[in-house]
């Protein structure tokens, strides 16, 4: 149960947005897909990421770039909605 | 004469700039560029909203290829021997 401090509309947003999130990421491709998940979602370092998936650390690091670009653009409406 | 920042090469260092690895002069220009640029200010902010609530998703079940997964079981396997390695050392 929640208490009065937390605001319903909020808590609605963010289990909204958190299915939103959830297809903008199940929606990159696996190269993108799999360097943010460890990283945002997992919280590995880049160096724990690129030597898993056996990739140079500019290269991890610019996959996660690009896929943190792409979940932005996905849920672009959202912030232009909320600003 | 100096030098400014285009919009599209401040979206290019978006991540260095706020994890804080941008060297001092690179930060400096991009956030002279950041003063005057509404629109590049709005993006910064929805980029790192977007990226800092991805954290929502920890909660849920995302799928992870199962030979990604056996691999990482291996990577954190070696992590912790390498680590109980280096405190027997002590």
């Amino acid at each position: 149960m929640y208490g009065w401090s937390v605001d319903p509309e909020e808590v609605y947003l963010n289990s909204e947005l958190a299915g939103e999130l959830y297809e903008a990421v199940q929606s990159l491709p696996f190269e993108y897909r799999i360097p943010l998940i460890l990283k945002d979602i997992e919280g590995y370092s880049i160096k724990q990421i690129s030597s898993l998936l056996a990739l140079k650390e500019p290269t991890t690091k610019t996959r996660i770039h690009r896929a943190r670009l792409s979940v932005r653009e996905r849920l672009s409406h959202y912030f232009e909605n909320r600003r | 004469m100096k030098e400014f920042f285009k919009c599209q090469e401040c979206v290019d260092l978006l991540t260095d700039y706020l994890e804080g690895n941008l060297e001092p002069q690179v930060r400096e220009k991009l956030d002279e560029h950041l003063a005057g640029c509404a629109p590049c200010i709005n993006f910064v902010r929805s980029f790192e909203k977007s990226t800092t609530m991805l954290h929502l998703l920890k909660e849920q079940r995302v799928d992870v290829p199962s030979d990604v997964q056996a691999r990482l079981k291996n990577f954190l396997r070696e992590e912790i021997v390498a680590l109980s390695t280096e405190r027997n050392k002590d």
